[in-house]
């Protein structure tokens, strides 16, 4: 029922929409841009394009990964975009925060997910929280499977390097 | 935590992913959402706010239907007329010293032309047509098509789109560049040329290059130039997020922390410009990492958006701010364009951009310039800013070439493939419907590529639900 109301263009299916789908669209975005308002920002955007695009959703079942792919490239859009100009600040306290093995193991854990690149990211968040299938994960970030597996991969080597290194201050990308 | 195997590590990742993206506030209502619903219909309605009136509207489409009809134009059924020489006499051009916002187009109509395009489906062996393991990319490059799969490395070349041969060493030529950068972005974090970004670290930069192909700009430089030419002197490192190559060099703006700290003393990533007249030998450009944004400016290194190559030199976006350079090396401010723009693209000697809000869940790779039905195209040239009337059902993926500026919609609109020579005269064509209803949701838009005579689309077909991903690669032909 939501995707034909979705393919006629009802503003009704929004509630739907959001109810439904507005937290897995946010989580992503937020992993991707690491800003809330940002993030929420984006699944409204995400949400209003797919209501002008409904029509071209064909398959039924594919109207969740079609709107995490919206949501998905608007945010890495809106990092691009984001990102012209960044500066690299010593967060004063970060050093604590920033523990290996002796300290806080799920703040560490955090810091370095957010530390990966976007897309990286990306498909973390896919992955390990939406719990989607690699081949659900390549079809939103349009990629091959075998690209997501390698960047999963490599996105795990990167956590464990990253959790095992010695206490260092960290380097907060700040978007001017 | 060194210790943990894979599946013990992940199992901690979906616990801290869930204590930290779980606890996420969503404060978005129905009511927000309605409203900016409304604001946004409102929007189109009057002209895209910028203080269009219904009347304004209609007078223009009045004037302009009158000045159509009165012309003949509207009774013309020239067949894909020849390439004419780019008129734009019937639109208006900004002046480029006053940093003009675009406005309504002075033609709000295009001319239509009748447009018979012939579909046949070409034969793709294994390589290309797998879309588990491979990613072909197709453009039309100097004076053949190409068609390259960046997995496996396999590129065949054609100057009719039918029949295919691999490479040879002698064929390299600045456009692969084109290719190639479009196609980096199916690998990942990677990217660029034009309205993608190249975003691959040099290993020296750091982590980001873990299991990744070494494209660098180095790499880049090396498809631009011939095989045996030397790349030594080639000065920088790290990523390109803008390449654009045109008749006076090359211009390109790479990301390097390592780069910025060694030439600037700071850590501040705010990108390198570099200009070559040859590919050889590189100039810096002055690193400036704000603009006002007013006329006389400089082009803020790492401001760019999207580089190319013009007839008389190079135009950049940086946001909506519009940039050109007849040196590569200083820079003006021509105007701005929407807000939305997304990226640029070379034709008639100028530079298309897209207007209006993106369009929604475009890949990045793609060369996406869809007019969303505003009724018009921006075309950036050193002079400023000319308003291409375009059809209102226009849409798609627009590729340019020999033939002109195609447009190919294999998902809205029942499927059409819309051309035009010279910017003014229109055609459209319908699609077979079978190059498009495979396609998951239909958002995966096609690759265009225009040749001298014929037109390639390259489709990816996704059935969505046990994730076998094919290619198929469609040869359009005009009629007689």
């Amino acid at each position: 029922m939501t995707v034909q109301a979705l393919r006629r263009g009802r503003p009704e299916v929004l509630a739907d929409l959001l109810d439904r789908f507005g937290r897995d669209m946010q989580a992503v975005a937020y992993l991707i841009v690491r800003d809330r308002a940002a993030a929420e920002d984006i699944v409204a955007d995400s949400l209003l394009a797919a209501l002008d695009h409904g029509r071209s959703l064909r398959d039924d079942d594919a109207l969740r990964p079609w709107l995490l792919r919206i949501a998905t490239n608007r945010a890495l859009r809106y990092r691009r975009r984001a990102a012209r100009i960044v500066e690299l600040q010593v967060v004063e306290g970060a050093v604590a925060e920033h523990r290996g093995p002796t300290g806080d193991d799920s703040l560490a854990l955090w810091e370095a997910v957010r530390d990966l690149p976007p897309r990286m990211r990306a498909a973390i968040g896919l992955r390990y929280y939406l719990d989607l299938p690699v081949e659900t994960v390549a079809l939103v970030l349009d990629v091959s499977p075998n690209t997501v597996k390698t960047q999963l991969k490599s996105a795990l080597a990167h956590l464990r390097t990253a959790l095992a290194d010695e206490p260092m201050p960290v380097a907060e990308v700040r978007h001017a | 935590m060194r210790d943990l195997d894979d599946t013990a590590l992940e199992r901690r990742l979906r616990e801290v992913l869930e204590d930290h993206l779980g606890a996420l506030p969503l404060d978005l209502t129905v009511d927000a959402l309605d409203r900016r619903w409304g604001a946004k219909r409102a929007h189109r309605r009057f002209g895209r706010g910028r203080g269009m009136t219904m009347l304004a509207v209609a007078a223009l489409l009045l004037v302009g239907g009158a000045l159509a009809v009165g012309s003949g134009l509207l009774q013309r059924t020239t067949v894909v007329p020849s390439l004419p020489v780019p008129s734009f006499a019937q639109v208006a051009i900004a002046s480029p010293t006053h940093a003009p916002h675009p406005s309504a187009s002075q033609s709000p109509s295009p001319s239509p032309v009748s447009l018979r395009l012939a579909w046949t489906r070409v034969a793709l062996d294994a390589t290309f047509a797998d879309g588990r393991n491979h990613s072909p990319r197709v453009a039309w490059i100097g004076d053949r098509f190409v068609l390259a799969d960046m997995a496996s490395g396999a590129v065949r070349t054609s100057t009719d789109g039918t029949s295919w041969q691999p490479l040879q060493p002698t064929d390299a030529a600045p456009g692969y560049v084109h290719l190639l950068g479009g196609a980096l972005t199916m690998e990942g974090s990677i990217a660029s040329w034009q309205d993608t970004y190249v975003g691959l670290w040099h290993p020296q930069d750091g982590p980001d290059t873990a299991n990744m192909p070494p494209v660098t700009a180095r790499d880049i430089v090396t498809i631009v130039h011939p095989p045996a030419a030397p790349i030594s002197t080639t000065p920088f490192r790290g990523r390109v997020e803008s390449i654009g190559i045109g008749p006076k060099g090359i211009v390109a703006e790479v990301h390097s922390v390592l780069d910025l700290q060694a030439i600037t003393g700071t850590a501040q990533d705010g990108g390198v410009g570099w200009y070559s007249p040859d590919g050889e030998h590189w100039t810096q450009m002055t690193p400036r990492h704000t603009s006002s944004d007013l006329p006389g400016s400089r082009l803020p290194t790492g401001g760019f958006g999207d580089v190319v190559g013009v007839s008389d030199g190079f135009i950049a976006n940086a946001g909506d701010a519009i940039w050109y350079s007849a040196d590569g090396l200083t820079w003006r401010l021509l105007g701005h364009d929407s807000p939305g723009l997304l990226g640029l693209l070379p034709w008639m000697g100028g530079a298309l951009a897209r207007e209006g809000p993106a369009p929604y869940g475009q890949p990045l790779y793609t060369r996406a310039l869809v007019d969303n039905g505003s009724g018009h195209v921006d075309l950036w040239t050193s002079a400023g800013l000319t308003k291409l009337p375009v059809p209102a059902d226009l849409g798609g993926t627009v590729g340019t070439g020999p033939l002109g500026f195609v447009a190919v919609d294999v998902a809205y609109n029942d499927g059409k493939a819309f051309v035009s020579r010279n910017g003014s005269d229109y055609g459209s064509s319908p699609i077979p419907a079978e190059m498009g209803h495979l396609n998951m949701g239909g958002f995966y838009p096609a690759t265009v590529a225009v040749g001298d005579r014929t037109i390639l689309v390259l489709e990816r077909h996704d059935n969505g639900s046990d994730g076998i991903i094919t290619w198929s690669l469609w040869l359009g032909a005009f009629e007689p």
